[in-house]
């Protein structure tokens, strides 16, 4: 019957639908393409964590804040002309607790804090059977996490003060933390580093992994830092600068790092393969990793090499390229920065700044006019041609002014810091210190310069992070020992990164060395005995150290001098602001040598806790009162 | 009236509940003898057919419906015993004995509108008065009313308590729709759409469907009315109900439209020489303009060498005595103006600003749009066999160059009475639409330098107008950026439908639902797009292909039981057992650098690269299995109860709490039929109606519960080294991968009280609900310290109340034999507030949730004018100066910071309302619709930046001369002026008329004569005119967010139209 094969049919689909639904696998959540914890369970899950866990060392490098955070406000760098984030420069009430910034930083290492806290609580469980089996890998393992928490610990204690020291996985959801003391935080931080600076391998396969000598760098950092404090409450004690000294003379002493012998061979950008050897120098002792491939740039790849850019694509013969960058223009060097080099004889101004652009674009060559051409056979004529010089940053002295005439009979565009107008005044022809208007254009620091991005527009850089290397470590070094009044010593650390900085016997310098800062056109003889440092730099008030009034002894000199120093090796490369929070010099030096920043306070040596944490965290179950939150905030903000 | 014709036909198709569905006598009737009755079904008067009447023989399901004339023929057993019922929405049903006629004609009573009307409740239907929920319908011809290009956008100002929010007008893109307010912070606020009985699958949503082949659409808004749905009731649930074939003659109908859109209203931006003077005063006030009149010198060094064409416009602004050498006219200078600019100023430029060049960017970037919408369709059946199809095609242009929507239908629906026991029946819908979102003109217009041209003299595009690097010009952004996106779906509802023997009154029934979607996006972006640095020296094209396909399905087992017990008890029960499963898949790819531009996204090998830029693929599932049971009683026809209760079971959920049950129970007192009324001949209708009811919502995605890892990308040297992390939860829209055993449905109980009333036979109709909604174990996306590691989770905290207030009313103000005027009014008013959060009833700063506050506020500092010169002293307290923006210091303590915070107000409307007018005479029927939503703020996204370098709305500013209060000094270089981030949030309130319509009905006299059996033509003015002190754009945007690229303040671009449109039916 035509009725009951239709019923039986019904009944058949019916039983399908029920079927399904009676099957209690029909509710469960299967897990194909996402991973949950439980992966955290396995070998290969916690060698992933481990990676993972030195994700967030990029994050220094990821945006803005790399500038604004660690080198904005200080002596040696300050605003350029689009000034989006300037407040971090001037101090003004735009640095507080609801910046961006403020947040980011405190989230980025935290997540990291806590991906080495999940490595830690359950690295010594696993029965790996194959890089996870032996006590000595899970060792390497834990120890290279103790580094990573340590690293993140310390950014975090250099910029916010007291903070939640968290030392277990979050396990569920926790919101009572309250911040532990200064000394405290400083006291994990060396415990980790000396596991790490005992356990780790010398050496890694994996370039870019923690290795015994980033840790040994690290804890002679840590202790110098905590040894730094005159009136701060570290927990400092008085053997940190004797440890200083004697880790930073385990990395110096223990043959792995060299320094490069040409300062440029550091930022070589001549091809991708010679960018990666500089990127894996002898001198790296611990960067954070970045390649030119987009798949493994992370959300932002490095992109500090959009900052120090001036503008070059407003200018005759340019056009935005690769090699010139995005010019974001936020960050230029102050006049401080441009002085305290001994520009002649030090190689390394020149070879860490960009001064003269060349011609990429035919659409807009400049032409001459009757008014200015050399010959008038030339009139109409394109001054210069795309692969010449279009335009030039002279960073002369007020002594030895551009004349005005000579720029205007330049073929190619000229700014000098110091022009002599018609009048035969001396003016600016840009300027640090000046309206926003007359710092369009600078000497570009070109650490960061990265070509190898896949278009100009393209902001994820491939250029690893440095965060430790090699002249740091006898710069340090050097540091400790001059604290211990040790000077010889001390010297004797300097010139060695001195020696490198010198131009050699035989290098050609470039042209401004003659023609700006007094050198003789064909000479190439050793710069290094001009170049020594000597104790008068620091044992009497030498100008050219350019010492805040208020400096008076030969130890805060000396304090001072290194300082310099490190602006001389290390300028840009992002330490700058937590040095001078480190030697409680940030206010000192900072009004006297960045006329930007007049309205810095003492309480700017931290960083506002954020917002997001003092709204968000609970005390015995309830979320805090303004007033409360007040409490909680670091002091001035 | 017509719309109604088909609704009643569904009581064929869907389980009846109001129509006594008798059992066939068994199945020796088959072989009964037979004879054909046929006859002509009109008004009482006579004048007019009536299509879709239903012609039942009593006591048997044996009926039919009559044809679009009128005519009905229906087979009776042989023998002239019987009677026929004829029944008809709107019309008082009437029975005519069978006393062995063969024809019979008949007009029927014209009824008290309203009471008979059948709602499609879920499940079933219901006659409206016996309806116990609270709910909302629109018919097809309201729908019909305001041509629209999808169906959410039809139910805006038609029904109480539903909250359309135009929000984006961009083509293809559909409007948020809310039903009794918001109630869920991260879970999702759609409601849940049933198409044909089948429930969508979440974030699918209705515009893969014609709004013209739609029925009816009913909102089910009460807990008592959505309970059956359980878990996905929480939301509302709007049903959709689409045409079907009818029994009778074949018919064919042809719908078209042609619409012309415009910009509803554009920005009021600087003119040339406005924003000039921005710029002048941004550098002045940073020391690099020092002349405080107009220097042609000073504007040619800083915005005019860039670009000499620009230039030439900021130069028409001049008197000049050698043009080209920018030799400059002068003037001797007044008294009053040397006290200004110094006694030493004894000559200026002559200059007029409003000679300055200003080109209309707005307009270059703007065109009329044209939209074109046909619509075939055809019906007809036997009594065996019932049919339709249609197909349409819909292409509507943006307003906007490069954005264009086409949606391409085919329809078919199928009921098959195989045998008087079994019916079978299908709808399908097979779909395919192609949007171009279209690249970001218009926002990039506004932001071009007033004076600056596009081209110049001889016709070459300028890249950067005025020479500003990051000032892109837009205009050719069509042809370099594409972004397409198709979306193709079938979607089915398949049934049987069984009288099951042995049992009176038992049916059974099987749905089962597929759902195959395959979505397409194809971006392509040429090296001249600006994305790619338009055009510059290491510019390359970049291409990306991404598809995902899904497919749901649901399958549900149903079992009907409808009994009447003697004259007074009436029964109906309804057991359901169903089960639905989500699934996606899909892939992304992309490249830099194709060798050449005509391929777009469809040969990304080619590149220069040798490698892929990104790739990926995803999966998720989820799956959801319920059972269902209801029990509708009627007593007397006066009371009336509903109880239902549903389980639900999610995958989504953490094991151990996938499970929930959901009840609910409703009442209803017919007021009306009360002896003590039923002489009453004020009152036509008059019901009480009370509901309680539990649902839930687990619109979570799937893995959460789990703790999801995400995977980092590192590198050790140049070897890959990903590895993976709990997901931080960083990311926008990301949650924090902690663990989360606990998450579990969250609930939402309703307490409903209705009342429906029809006075002065129904002239005045209607109905006022009251309702509280209380939401607990509210799944918060819970952000938490950063310490944590992560910083946010889904967890089930506190609670939400919604209450609230909606009348829904229509009165029949005039009705004379040809002519009639009639209004519909609707006002909802409601109120969304957090009633406890974790730690209580204590509001959670951190996560800006506020007890006794909507979900959605703004949290900022309150603007207080701006610094005045006068009040330099008061400033320099807070590091302020004159001319900088003033904030209220809400804590006293000199400082400002996040303390002084505080809500400005939300997004949620105060309350929103319509008033419809319909107004017909004779063959003319016009109507207007007017709409308003009041007192939301809206984030504008424009906050004042005057940093002299991007150009925006004109507004007064702050100098030194003009002490305004509104907006600051302009300074060079301030992207975002200092604490302005309350600026973006101003009133949204407005009144707007959102349609006119007027059609006309070709009298049958002249339209009989084509053939045709219904012609109707009309215009149709949509948003006509528009009511607010809003400065933006279109108000209607719910929220501009800020995931967009585009300038916010341009996001919410309105469109005006103009529509003709015609309606022929063969």
């Amino acid at each position: 019957m035509k009725i009951t094969r239709t019923f039986r049919a019904l009944g058949f689909t019916a039983l399908l639908g029920l079927g399904l639904s009676s099957c209690k696998d029909y509710l469960k959540e299967e897990l194909v393409s996402t991973l949950t914890n439980d992966y955290f369970s396995t070998e290969q899950g916690l060698e992933d964590l481990v990676k993972s866990s030195y994700e967030q060392t990029r994050y220094k490098f990821a945006n803005e804040h790399s500038y604004a955070m660690f080198n904005f406000g200080v002596d040696e760098l300050t605003y350029a002309d689009q000034i989006n984030f300037y407040w971090w420069d001037i101090y003004d009430s735009r640095l507080n607790s609801s910046d961006g910034f403020v947040d980011g930083v405190w989230t980025a290492d935290y997540d990291g804090i806590n991906r080495c806290n999940i490595g830690i609580a359950r690295i010594p469980g696993i029965q790996g059977t194959t890089t996870l089996r032996t006590d000595a890998q899970k060792t390497q393992r834990l120890a290279e996490l103790r580094f990573l928490r340590a690293y993140y610990y310390f950014q975090l204690v250099q910029q916010y003060g007291a903070i939640p020291l968290v030392l277990q996985p979050t396990e569920g959801v926790q919101l009572e933390y309250t911040r532990a003391p200064v000394p405290d935080v400083y006291r994990t931080i060396i415990s980790d580093l000396r596991f790490a600076a005992t356990n780790l391998a010398p050496t890694t396969s994996d370039f870019g992994r923690a290795t015994q000598g980033a840790a040994q760098h690290y804890l002679a950092k840590v202790y110098l830092t905590r040894g730094s404090a005159i009136t701060d409450v570290r927990g400092q004690r008085p053997t940190d600068i004797d440890s200083a000294a004697y880790y930073a003379d385990q990395v110096i002493s223990g043959g792995r790092y060299t320094l490069e012998s040409d300062y440029a061979k550091l930022f070589d950008i001549s091809s991708y393969t010679n960018s990666v050897a500089a990127q894996t120098s002898k001198e790296i002792i611990f960067s954070s990793q970045f390649v030119n491939v987009p798949a493994l740039a992370g959300r932002f790849g490095n992109r500090v090499h959009s900052y120090f850019t001036l503008q070059y694509d407003n200018e005759p013969g340019m056009a935005r390229d690769l090699l010139n960058d995005r010019p974001f223009r936020r960050i230029m060097p102050t006049n401080y920065a441009l002085d305290i080099f001994d520009r002649r004889n030090d190689s390394r101004f020149y070879k860490m700044m960009k001064t003269a652009w060349i011609a990429n674009s035919a659409t807009n060559l400049p032409k001459w006019t009757a008014a200015n051409a050399p010959t008038p056979a030339l009139v109409g004529q394109p001054k210069f041609a795309v692969g010449d010089t279009a335009f030039a940053v002279i960073v002369n002295t007020p002594q030895n002014p551009v004349p005005q005439a000579q720029i205007n009979a330049s073929r190619y565009g000229i700014f000098a810091r110091y022009v002599r107008n018609a009048a035969g005044t001396v003016v600016p022809g840009y300027d640090p210190t000046g309206a926003v208007g007359l710092r369009n254009k600078f000497p570009q620091l070109i650490k960061y310069t990265d070509p190898f991005r896949t278009s100009a527009a393209d902001e994820a850089g491939t250029k690893d992070g440095i965060l430790a290397r090699f002249a740091e470590t006898y710069l340090i070094a050097a540091e400790a020992y001059g604290r211990k009044g040790d000077y010889n010593k001390a010297l004797q650390y300097v010139n060695i990164v001195r020696q490198r900085a010198a131009y050699k016997a035989g290098e050609v310098r470039p042209n401004a060395n003659y023609r700006f800062e007094g050198g003789v056109r064909g000479d190439v003889s050793s710069t290094y005995p001009a170049l020594t440092a000597t104790q008068a730099s620091f044992t009497a008030n030498d100008p050219k150290e350019m010492y805040p009034p208020s400096v008076s002894s030969t130890a805060e000199r000396f304090i001072h001098f290194m300082l310099n120093e490190r602006t001389r090796e290390l300028l840009g490369e992002l330490h700058r602001w937590e040095d001078l929070a480190r030697t409680e010099t940030l206010v000192v030096r900072t009004r006297y040598l960045n006329p930007d920043a007049v309205a810095i306070q003492p309480f700017h040596k931290l960083r506002p806790i954020p917002q997001t944490h003092l709204e968000r965290i609970s005390r015995n179950g309830q979320p805090l009162s303004a007033t409360e939150r007040q409490a909680e905030q670091n002091p001035g903000y | 009236m017509r719309n109604f014709y088909q609704i009643s036909r569904l009581l064929w198709l869907l389980p009846g509940l109001s129509v006594p569905a008798a059992f066939a006598q068994g199945q020796t009737q088959a072989q009964t003898q037979r004879v054909t009755i046929t006859g002509k079904v009109t008004s009482a008067d006579g004048k007019e057919a009536l299509p879709g009447v239903t012609v039942l023989l009593k006591g048997t399901s044996n009926g039919t419906g009559t044809g679009p004339d009128g005519s009905y023929s229906l087979q009776v057993p042989a023998g002239g015993g019987g009677v026929l019922i004829f029944s008809y929405v709107g019309y008082a049903t009437q029975e005519v004995q069978i006393a062995g006629q063969s024809v019979i004609n008949l007009g029927l009573q014209g009824e008290a509108k309203g009471l008979d009307e059948v709602v499609v409740v879920g499940y079933g239907s219901q006659k409206k008065s016996d309806v116990t929920g609270a709910l909302s319908s629109v018919s097809a011809k309201e729908i019909q009313q305001v041509q629209t290009q999808n169906i959410t956008q039809a139910l805006q100002g038609r029904a109480a308590g539903v909250d359309v929010a135009g929000g984006n007008f961009r083509p293809g893109e559909v409007p948020a729709i809310r039903i009794r307010g918001n109630r869920s912070v991260r879970a999702s606020n759609e409601p849940l759409y049933v198409v044909d009985g089948i429930p969508l699958a979440q974030g699918t949503g209705l515009n893969d469907f014609n709004p013209q082949d739609i029925q009816s659409v009913e909102i089910l808004k009460d807990a008592s009315a959505t309970a059956i749905y359980g878990s996905r009731g929480a939301n509302g649930v709007v049903i959709v109900t689409t045409k079907r074939g009818q029994e009778g003659k074949f018919s064919i109908n042809y719908n078209t439209y042609f619409s012309a859109d415009r910009a509803s209203r554009t920005l009021n931006l600087f003119d040339g020489g406005g924003f000039l003077e921005v710029q002048r005063e941004a550098n002045r006030a940073n020391g690099t303009y020092a002349p405080l009149y107009a220097d042609p010198a000073r504007d040619f060094a800083l915005f005019g060498v860039k670009d000499l064409n620009a230039w030439e416009g900021i130069a028409d602004g001049y008197e000049w005595v050698d043009r080209a050498n920018r030799v400059v006219a002068t003037r001797p200078t007044t008294d009053a103006e040397k006290a200004l600019y110094g006694a030493g100023v004894t000559q200026i430029p002559i200059y007029d600003a409003s000679k300055v060049r200003t080109t209309d960017w707005q307009n270059l970037a703007l065109r009329t749009a044209l939209t074109q919408n046909h619509q075939l369709s055809a019906s007809g059946g036997t009594d065996k066999l019932r049919a339709s199809m249609s197909v349409g095609y819909l292409k509507q242009n943006g307003i906007q160059l490069g954005q264009d929507f086409a949606r391409y239908n085919a329809r078919a629906t199928l009921d098959f009475k195989v045998n008087p026991i079994v019916t079978l029946g299908a709808s399908t819908n097979a779909s395919l639409s192609v949007q171009n979102y279209g690249p970001d003109i218009y926002g990039r217009a506004v932001g071009q330098l007033p004076y600056a041209v596009p081209y110049t003299p001889d016709g070459t595009f300028i890249t950067n107008p005025g020479g500003d690097p990051l000032i892109f010009n837009p205009l050719r952004e069509q042809g370099n950026a594409f972004n397409e996106r198709r979306v193709t779906r079938f979607f089915g509802s398949f049934y049987a439908d069984v009288q099951l023997p042995f049992v009176k009154g038992l049916r059974y029934r099987l749905n089962v639902g597929p759902d195959f979607r395959n979505n397409r996006t194809g971006i392509f972006q040429s090296a001249r797009a600006i994305a790619r640095d338009a055009g510059g020296p290491n510019s390359v094209s970049y291409g990306q292909y991404d598809q995902g396909q899904n497919f749901t399905y649901v399958v549900e087992n149903l079992l009907f039981y409808d009994r009447q017990f003697g004259d007074k008890h009436s029964l109906s029960l309804t057991a359901l057992q169903s089960v639905q499963s989500d699934r996606g898949e899909g892939s992304s790819l992309s490249a830099l650098d194709l060798p050449y531009d005509s391929q777009k996204w469809y040969n990304l090998s080619s590149t220069y690269k040798a490698a892929a830029n990104g790739f990926g693929s995803y999966y998720t599932a989820r799956s959801l299995a319920s059972w269902m049971g209801r029990i509708n009683y009627g007593y007397l026809d006066r009371y009336l109860l509903t109880l239902t209760g549903r389980a639900d079971g999610a995958s989504v959920l953490a094991p151990g709490n996938k499970w929930s049950f959901f009840p609910s129970v409703a009442v209803a007192w017919k007021v009306q039929q009360e002896n003590f009324l039923r002489n009453v001949a004020v009152v036509s209708e008059l019901k009480l109606r009370g509901g309680y009811g539990t649902v839930g919502q687990a619109s979570v995605d799937p893995y959460t519960t789990g703790g999801t890892l995400q995977q980092s990308a590192y590198a050790f040297n140049e070897t890959p080294a990903y590895g993976y992390s709990p997901t931080p939860g960083t990311l926008p829209n990301t949650l924090g991968g902690l663990p989360n055993p606990n998450l579990r449905w969250e609930r939402t109980s309703t307490l409903n009280l209705g009342v429906d009333f029809g006075f002065f036979k129904n002239r005045i109709t209607g109905s006022v609900e009251v309702y509280r909604a209380n939401t607990t174990d509210l799944l918060l996306p819970r952000a938490l310290p950063a310490v944590s590691g992560v910083v946010s989770i889904l967890q089930n905290v506190g609670a939400t109340r919604n209450s609230g207030v909606e009348v829904g009313l229509t009165t029949v103000n005039i009705e004379t034999r040809s002519f009639r005027w009639s209004t519909d009014y609707v006002f909802t008013r409601n109120k969304e507030e957090f009633v406890s959060l974790a730690s209580g009833a204590v509001s959670d700063v951190g996560n800006r949730w506020f007890i006794g506050q909507p979900l959605g506020v703004y949290y900022n500092y309150q603007n207080n004018g701006i610094w005045q010169t006068s009040e330099a002293d008061q400033a320099k307290v807070y590091g302020a100066k004159p001319g900088e923006i003033k904030v209220v210091d809400q804590d006293g303590n000199n400082i400002i910071n996040a303390n002084d915070f505080v809500i400005l107000g939300s997004n949620r409307p105060k309350w929103s309302g319509s008033i419809n007018n319909t107004l017909t005479y004779k063959a003319f029927e016009l109507s207007f619709l007017v709409y308003a939503r009041i007192g939301q703020l809206v984030a504008t996204g424009y906050s004042p930046g005057l940093g002299g370098r991007y150009p925006g709305q004109a507004v007064d500013y702050w100098t030194p001369t003009n002490p305004s209060n509104e907006n600051p000094r302009p300074a060079i270089g301030q992207d975002a002026a200092k604490n302005n981030s309350g600026y973006p949030f101003v009133s949204g309130s407005f009144v707007r008329v959102r349609n006119i319509s007027l059609t006309y009905t070709v009298p049958p006299a002249i339209s009989t004569k084509i053939r045709a059996n219904n012609l109707a033509i009309y215009v149709n003015s949509v948003n006509p005119f528009l009511f607010t002190k809003f400065r933006g754009l279109d108000p209607e945007a719910s929220d501009v967010g800020s995931t967009s690229g585009e300038l916010a303040q341009a996001r919410n671009l309105g469109t005006k139209s103009l529509i003709v449109g015609l309606r022929l039916g063969f």
